[in-house]
């Protein structure tokens, strides 16, 4: 009886352990659905997930996926963004994620997009793997088409007027002092890039992001870069920082313009003991049903929990001190409001990025050509 | 089948309170609803708690910044745990006697005595700083429930329980990241074919 019983159980083991990591490829047909209007802008040319793979351990399985795009701009007008939405029924009570693309696309001029998302979640739940849906598009004339569930109206808006800011610039740079004085504005930024710290983040909302610290801590003010063209001024500010931990953010600003504002954006600097300067990111006013009238003040508050780390370190960055810059507004009429390019102590924006990214890969020859193109 | 008990006398007013709070369990909170649902004097009392709750809410926006997020929230969880152990000193009082709660209104001694241990255990709990300042435990389910969002290396995850979503960037480029304190994370990067750009953001 007991070595009956062995057998079976060495059996059932050799059964199992295939199964304890198994992988499977997607189903080019089946495992990603593309969701696209029938009135859309864009039409899906091809979608390869030969990249893309399911595995199952234990108890858990996880997907890798890895679709290669190619879309073809079939409207009329010019396409400056696009945003796409990655969906797992399975990922929904945790998270989202969404991809955008920058591009400068004609009609009918096809582009390429990757799409690189893992998501976990426990084996044997039934349901679709991944959904993609089209969040929006962004036209050069800074006209919007899709759902824009994620508000990426706003955002690609947002971006397409930095490019167009910071290619003024790079071209005027040209204009004014020639290829040696655009030379020097690039590698002026590429410095820059180089210099500015980065940090590592883990964030939790609603609450302290270890259990073990949840004793109030010492209430920080906010320092606020002056900005006299802004048309939103940020009053006061301040956030609790108990340890390494910033929690609860809050921000007071006043609209000083003469119409309705519906968005603002503070960027956010952390400075450790030595006085060293990071980017720590933003607080969104996040209302979605935002109104802030000529003259009037309103609060910022974001109930979540940070802390920051240098890059590769295991241990949290002490914050000494917060600043603040006002780094985005929209207008209640949809046009935006952003910082001239000399307040820029914060990241490039996208489109500086990839001109300055073009110089160090290709050269001033290849830069010249492509701010010729706008 | 179950009945529900509906008391011939009124409710206290420390049910009455947790009962505007939302603290009551199913069956306790069904009880008194049946009760307010025929009885216009408590029906009147839950308003005013509920309206008193309101402005203490509305009021906390503007207290002062060491009262202020987890402070209050600390102070708020432990007045609340102390009307429930007013109400559980209560409870075996009066098992001694009568095993009925809402009997406390038809015994005025009894309902004297416990709104007064129920007021005497706030006081202490004000007073002494160890129990002000003892920090509410976080339950394990609630913790297992709050997406935890980390951006580090070249990945960006939202992770909660044995649910999660991460994005990679490629290996070797340059990735720049923003966290937004609205609880999303974006990294951004340049290919040979322009820029694309990640969000992850927790719900």
């Amino acid at each position: 009886m007991f070595t009956r019983n062995k057998l079976l159980a060495f059996a059932a083991l050799a059964l199992a352990t295939p199964a304890w990591a198994q992988e499977r490829q997607f189903d080019p047909n089946g495992s990603v659905k593309f969701n696209l209007p029938a009135d859309s802008p864009v039409s899906l040319i091809s979608c390869d997930v030969n990249e893309s793979r399911a595995t199952v351990r234990g108890g858990a399985l996880t997907l890798d996926v890895h679709l290669d795009l190619a879309l073809k701009n079939a409207g009329n007008r010019r396409l400056r963004g696009i945003t796409l939405l990655i969906v797992s029924q399975e990922s929904l009570p945790v998270g989202r994620a969404s991809v955008s693309r920058l591009v400068d696309v004609g009609r009918d001029e096809i582009f390429p997009m990757r799409v690189d998302v893992r998501l976990m979640r426990p084996a044997g739940t039934p349901g679709p793997l991944v959904q993609v849906n089209l969040d929006g598009v962004l036209f050069e004339d800074l006209n919007f088409y899709g759902p824009n569930r994620l508000n990426s109206k706003r955002t690609m808006t947002f971006w397409e007027m930095e490019a167009r800011r910071d290619r003024a610039y790079f071209k005027r740079m040209l204009a004014e002092r020639g290829a040696t004085g655009l030379q020097e504005s690039v590698i002026e930024s590429l410095k820059r890039q180089d210099d500015m710290q980065r940090l590592d983040v883990r964030m939790v909302r609603g609450r302290t992001t270890t259990a073990s610290t949840n004793v109030p801590g010492r209430i920080e003010k906010f320092a606020f870069l002056d900005m006299p063209e802004a048309p939103v001024k940020a009053v006061q500010g301040w956030a609790e920082i108990s340890g390494d931990e910033v929690r609860s953010p809050r921000i007071e600003v006043r609209n000083l313009s003469n119409k309705p504002i519906r968005y603002v954006e503070i960027a956010w600097l952390v400075k450790d003991a030595s006085g060293q300067q990071y980017v720590a990111g933003s607080v969104p006013l996040s209302d979605s049903d935002l109104y802030l009238p000529a003259g009037q003040t309103s609060e910022m508050v974001q109930d979540a929990a940070l802390r920051f780390y240098k890059p590769k370190s295991a241990t949290a960055l002490p914050i000494q001190q917060l600043v603040g810059v006002v780094n985005q507004v929209e207008y209640s009429d949809g046009k935006v409001w952003i910082p001239k390019r000399d307040y820029i102590g914060l990241s490039p924006s996208p489109e500086e990025q990839r001109l300055t990214d073009l110089y160090r890969i290709r050269g001033l020859s290849a830069l010249m050509v492509e701010l010729n193109k706008f | 089948m179950i009945q529900l008990k509906v008391p011939a006398s009124h409710i206290p007013q420390t049910q009455l309170a947790l009962y505007s709070r939302g603290d009551l369990g199913f069956w306790h909170r069904k009880v008194v609803e049946r009760h307010l649902n025929h009885c216009e004097e408590c029906a009147g009392a839950a308003v005013e708690f509920i309206q008193l709750q309101e402005s203490l809410r509305r009021s906390s926006d503007r207290m002062p910044a060491a009262l202020e997020g987890s402070a209050w929230q600390t102070l708020a969880s432990e007045m609340s745990a102390n009307i429930r152990l007013g109400l559980s000193a209560g409870e075996c009082v009066s098992f001694a006697g009568k095993p009925s709660r809402v009997a406390f209104v038809s015994r005025p001694r009894l309902s004297l005595a416990l709104a007064g241990l129920t007021v005497l255990a706030v006081l202490i709990a004000m007073e002494h700083p160890a129990l002000h300042r003892a920090p509410v435990p976080v339950p394990v389910q609630a913790q297992a429930e709050s997406p935890t969002l980390e951006a580090s290396g070249d990945e960006t995850m939202v992770t909660s329980g044995d649910r999660g979503l991460s994005v990679p960037a490629p290996a070797g480029s340059n990735v720049i990241r923003t966290v937004s304190a609205h609880g999303a994370v974006r990294s951004r990067y340049v290919d040979d074919t322009g820029v694309t750009i990640v969000n992850v953001y927790a719900e």
